[in-house]
């Protein structure tokens, strides 16, 4: 996926994965009937036979009947294979890898999947596709696609992602146009026409065109990354940014471009959410103390202890502060953390609370 | 969370598989608070998530001869709630599941008070969204699937799946802004 850490789904994956709620009363015993402790048949002779212990299966019945029956009725419409073991062991994979903190997202990026396209549907389709707006005609096509030119060019932005990418090392040598051998197979290569298009306020879906990639990475210029020859960002906040993009095609030369882009404008303002406890004990939730900012065009967290020496200063929300002075685990209590931020297009803030490690 | 087995827990197991009724009721009442959390994650109501609960149960007790002991019991146990509950909302698709149910926002929260969100506001939100929106971001976000298998277990495309996805974030995004306190404007 060319999804980044999605900082909202960290806030609900943390909070919720292995979280719990009292349980309401009265499901052990439809529990109990449903499995027929005993046997179903004596549990209803007793149920028959015993005036509160009736009640309860009649209770059961009903649940069962009510949940069965829509559950495991269309279920079994669904699928024949349900009965005797729910297809739990093939997803173990998938459940143990969300498991592990901070895994979730780290998933190799593979063209295919990264390939999200706003219009739907073309992920099926190979890589080297039509552009967008021939795609996107059931959709609409009076979104005529600007067309940003990729600048040959040797002043290249910083380097998309520093991820293993097999390309990204590979690429600057090849492309320097320093010596223009015959025997250079990136030297004068066309430029690349990069194609977005904002589909709604704010989102704005990018597209490579009609190119054999085999690796194309994005830089959203609001500090997020993506990659995959058709993405989908959403800005959140702000009206201009500079996208920059790396693409190598299939001879192993590296194309980069950059590009201003002007949006309408988004719909959604930027958001933060100041926890105000933490526990770094290494379990995979809050371990860091992190802030959760969206949107944000500048940023910067400070950790103070209570007599205003400061413990940690950065400014990737990501990152956080983990807990530790030197070296050594901090000691349990309050500290104060300063939070500095400016949404795009907005003034700048700042906040300061107290927080309180646990562990 | 991921822990090895314990002894007393192969041992529960074990007379769990012998149709023990004490044994059947501990094991209920160690894992029922944390099923419990799951199926409020998928059900859009209580008395639903009661019902995933209940049925989930059901399916555990069925499935436990079953269970291989490669890996942990509660991610085993895991799976198949989360399974019954996909499986709960997958039967519902043909009510309109998938369709665009944004609302207009443009309500300003005031600007102090940003508070940690406790797991039951959040799920409180997560509630909140129509069920297409929840199932996915669900098994996205905090199950780890991919597009892909969720596609293929929800019988739909790849692309619904991220469309899903990406809505699901802007609602809970607006969700969180007007719940108060974290929109600046």
């Amino acid at each position: 996926m060319s999804e980044e850490r999605n900082p909202l789904d960290e806030l609900f994956r943390q909070s919720l994965e292995g979280a719990e709620m009292q349980a309401p009363p009265g499901v052990w015993e439809g529990v109990a009937a449903g499995i027929g402790t005993g046997t179903a048949a004596a549990a209803a002779a007793t149920a028959a036979s015993t005036g509160w212990l009736g009640a309860i299966w009649m209770k059961a019945a009903i649940a069962i009947l009510a949940v069965g029956g829509v559950a495991l009725g269309a279920y079994s419409l669904l699928e024949d294979k349900q009965e005797p073991v729910p297809t739990p062991l093939s997803k173990q994979v998938n459940m143990q890898h969300a498991e592990a903190p901070g895994s979730g997202d780290a998933k190799p990026l593979t063209p295919q999947e990264d390939a999200v396209n706003a219009t739907g549907g073309a992920t099926s389709e190979p890589r080297n596709a039509a552009p967008l707006p021939a795609k996107a005609d059931k959709e609409e096509t009076s979104h005529s696609g600007h067309r940003i030119h990729s600048q040959a060019l040797p002043h290249l932005p910083a380097p998309i992602g520093h991820e293993s990418g097999q390309g990204s090392h590979a690429v600057p040598q090849k492309h320097v146009p320093s010596t223009p051998e015959v025997t250079d197979p990136c030297a004068n290569l066309p430029e690349v026409a990069v194609i977005y298009r904002e589909v709604q306020p704010g989102v704005v879906a990018f597209s490579t065109g009609d190119g054999n990639w085999q690796q194309v990475r994005w830089n959203f210029g609001d500090g997020r990354e993506g990659s995959g020859p058709e993405t989908m960002h959403t800005y959140i906040g702000g009206k201009r940014f500079t996208v920059s993009f790396e693409l190598l095609d299939a001879a192993g030369c590296a194309r980069r471009g950059e590009k201003e882009i002007a949006l309408n404008g988004s719909e959604l303002d930027g958001n933060i959410l100041i926890p105000n406890v933490f526990t770094p004990n290494a379990d995979g939730i809050n371990d860091p103390y992190r802030v959760l900012i969206v949107g944000q065009e500048k940023y910067r967290l400070s950790i103070y202890d209570r007599g205003g020496k400061v413990l940690y200063t950065g400014t990737d929300p990501e990152e956080g502060w983990n807990g530790m002075i030197n070296g050594q685990s901090a000691p349990m209590g309050p500290y104060i953390a300063r939070v500095e931020w400016q949404f795009y297009g907005h003034e700048p803030h700042n906040k300061t609370v107290v927080i309180m490690l646990k562990r | 969370m991921k822990r090895e087995m314990s002894s007393a827990e192969e041992a529960l197991i074990e007379r769990c598989l012998q149709q023990d009724p004490g044994a059947q009721k501990t094991l209920y009442e160690t894992y029922a608070n944390r099923m419990y959390a799951i199926c409020m994650r998928y059900a859009d109501n209580p008395d639903t998530a009661k019902d995933l609960l209940q049925e989930g149960f059901i399916r555990v007790f069925r499935a436990i001869p079953g269970f291989r002991r490669e890996g942990s019991f509660e991610g085993w146990m895991k799976r198949i709630f989360v399974n019954n509950c996909i499986e709960f909302y997958r039967s519902h698709r043909n009510q309109p599941w998938f369709s665009d149910v944004e609302e207009a926002t443009g309500i300003q929260a005031d600007d102090h008070t940003i508070s940690n969100l406790g797991v039951e506001e959040l799920l409180g939100l997560i509630r909140q969204l129509p069920d297409g929106y929840r199932t996915v971001f669900n098994m996205y976000a905090i199950e780890g699937y991919a597009h892909k298998e969720i596609a293929e277990q929800l019988g739909i495309t790849e692309s619904t799946s991220k469309t899903q996805l990406h809505k699901a974030r802007l609602m809970l995004q607006r969700l969180i802004a007007e719940k108060g306190g974290s929109r600046y404007v």
